[in-house]
């Protein structure tokens, strides 16, 4: 005899019978599930792939950054070495490479179209060439000539413009124009190559109408109090609209911020005098046209 | 692949180890929804709840004791659940018995009953005595653990267990009479 309790678990307990397919296929097809699967392949994909490669494309853009901080750096002190190893000599005329660029701007407008530029240099190369004992001996006969002398200062060395005609035609630097040692030693030579270097220089320095009217930004400065170059300018010959400039150390630090073109940079860093050296500049203005555009560059603060 | 290894796939979601664990499963879950329902229906009712269960919260499964028994613990909860929205249709009939002994009942193990019949017969109980009777006789559970899960008196659950094994001994009695 066995108690029915008893009797009945013995063989109900282990009581497995077969499953069809059918519903397997509804538990497969239940929305619950469905969802669960879906968001555990999400974690996975999240935990295995996504993680990973993120990482990876972070380091790799962190050290990108890094790499594109250092390179800047780097050439401010290139250029920091070469300006003034240049600049230590005898800056005298210094203040003339700034006035130049100005006086032959405003005079711009006279040669406002390429072609009148154009023609300007092609006429005066074949005559000095050709008749260069003849001009040097009598005075220059090239129409332009009357126009340059009331454009150009009286100053100016014409050797220098001489010496490196090309460079100071496309850019008014100061650092080449530092270089006047040749100027000093050297007589005066003939007046034709003056007028053919001046004549070239203004042709670069006259504006299309098509093109940009450029900004001239002196590469340095003097603020010592002695009249010359006190301030740091940035010149324009229209009125510039949205101006603004800023001046960083080369840690990083803005020194120097302004939104007026008129107001100049005394050299001045929080009532302190700022140390000698190369700082770098962010302008951003208003072309003529009224598309917005930014320069960047360095300039040297000299005491 | 090991159970742990089918376990862990199912715990991220792989369907090859949900089908495998179905497999090994199936049976089990199937034997226990058959034998508390009343009739095939709501037992396949309860199969695929329980499946859905096992699938759904086998992430808090820790490897702690056996599977199986998981399984097995989870298949019975959700036939008491089961039970449970059935009888909130219902009047919550409430019982109360005050005998303490019941007398032992026993059948000669003579008797062969195929399985299906047994299942028949438990199958035929009222619903909260097959319930008592299957928790109480295979499950193993304590009578104290049945009334605390269906919401009854321990008096109760003592007394539907007797008067359970008192209807399966009658059914059996009244058809292997003669033999």
């Amino acid at each position: 005899m066995k108690e029915v309790g008893q009797y009945f678990k013995e063989k109900l307990d282990q009581y497995k019978p077969d499953v069809t397919e059918q519903f397997w296929t509804k538990i497969q097809n239940d929305k619950g599930l469905k969802k669960f699967n879906r968001t555990a392949l999400i974690k996975r994909a999240l935990l295995y792939y996504i993680t990973p490669v993120s990482i990876v494309l972070i380091t790799g853009a962190v050290l990108w950054s890094i790499s594109n901080n250092q390179n800047p750096d780097l050439k401010t002190v290139e250029v920091l070495t070469i300006q003034n190893n240049t600049i230590s000599e005898p800056t005298e005329p210094q203040q003339e490479p700034y006035t130049t660029p100005v006086a032959s701007m405003e005079s711009e407008p006279t040669v406002s179209k390429r072609e009148q530029s154009s023609v300007s240099i092609s006429k005066p190369d074949p005559t000095n060439k050709n008749n260069n004992p003849v001009i040097s001996k009598n005075e220059p006969v090239s129409k332009n000539k009357p126009v340059q002398n009331t454009t150009t200062e009286p100053n100016l060395n014409p050797t220098t413009i001489k010496t490196t005609p090309a460079n100071n035609s496309k850019q008014p630097d100061l650092v080449k124009n530092n270089t006047p040692k040749p100027s000093q030693t050297e007589p005066k030579t003939s007046i034709p190559d003056t007028t053919e270097a001046i004549e070239e220089e203004r042709a670069h320095l006259s504006t299309d109408p098509d093109e940009d009217k450029k900004l001239f930004i002196p590469k340095g400065f003097t603020p010592n109090n002695d009249g010359k170059n006190d301030l740091f300018f940035v010149y324009a010959d229209w009125e510039v609209d949205s101006f603004e400039i800023t001046i960083y150390q080369r840690g990083g630090i803005i020194v120097y911020k302004s939104n007026d073109i008129q107001q100049g940079w005394d050299g001045l860093f929080q009532n302190m005098d700022a140390p000698q050296g190369a700082y770098v500049y962010i302008i951003t203005y208003k072309n003529q046209k009224g598309d917005d555009k930014m320069l960047k560059g360095t300039l040297n603060l000299i005491r | 692949m090991t159970e742990e290894e089918i376990i862990k796939g199912c715990q991220n979601g792989r369907e090859k180890c949900q089908k495998m664990l179905y497999d090994q499963h199936s049976k089990l879950v199937m034997g226990i929804a058959l034998r508390f329902a009343k009739n095939e229906n709501d037992a396949y009712d309860i199969f695929q709840d329980a499946f859905l269960k096992v699938f759904l919260y086998i992430k808090n499964f820790k490897f702690l004791g056996s599977f199986e028994g998981w399984v097995r613990k989870i298949a019975v909860t959700t036939a008491i659940s089961w039970y449970r929205k059935q009888v909130s249709e219902r009047k919550n009939e409430i019982e109360i018995e005050l005998v303490e002994d019941y007398p032992e009942l026993s059948i000669d193990d003579e008797i062969e009953i195929s399985l299906d019949e047994m299942l028949k017969m438990v199958n035929e109980l009222p619903d909260g005595y097959r319930m008592v009777f299957n928790l109480f006789a295979i499950d193993g559970y304590k009578h104290e653990e049945i009334a605390a899960m269906l919401n009854i008196s321990e008096g109760t659950s003592r007394s539907q267990f007797f008067k359970a094994k008192h209807v399966l001994q009658k059914k059996i009695i009244e058809k292997y009479k003669f033999n």
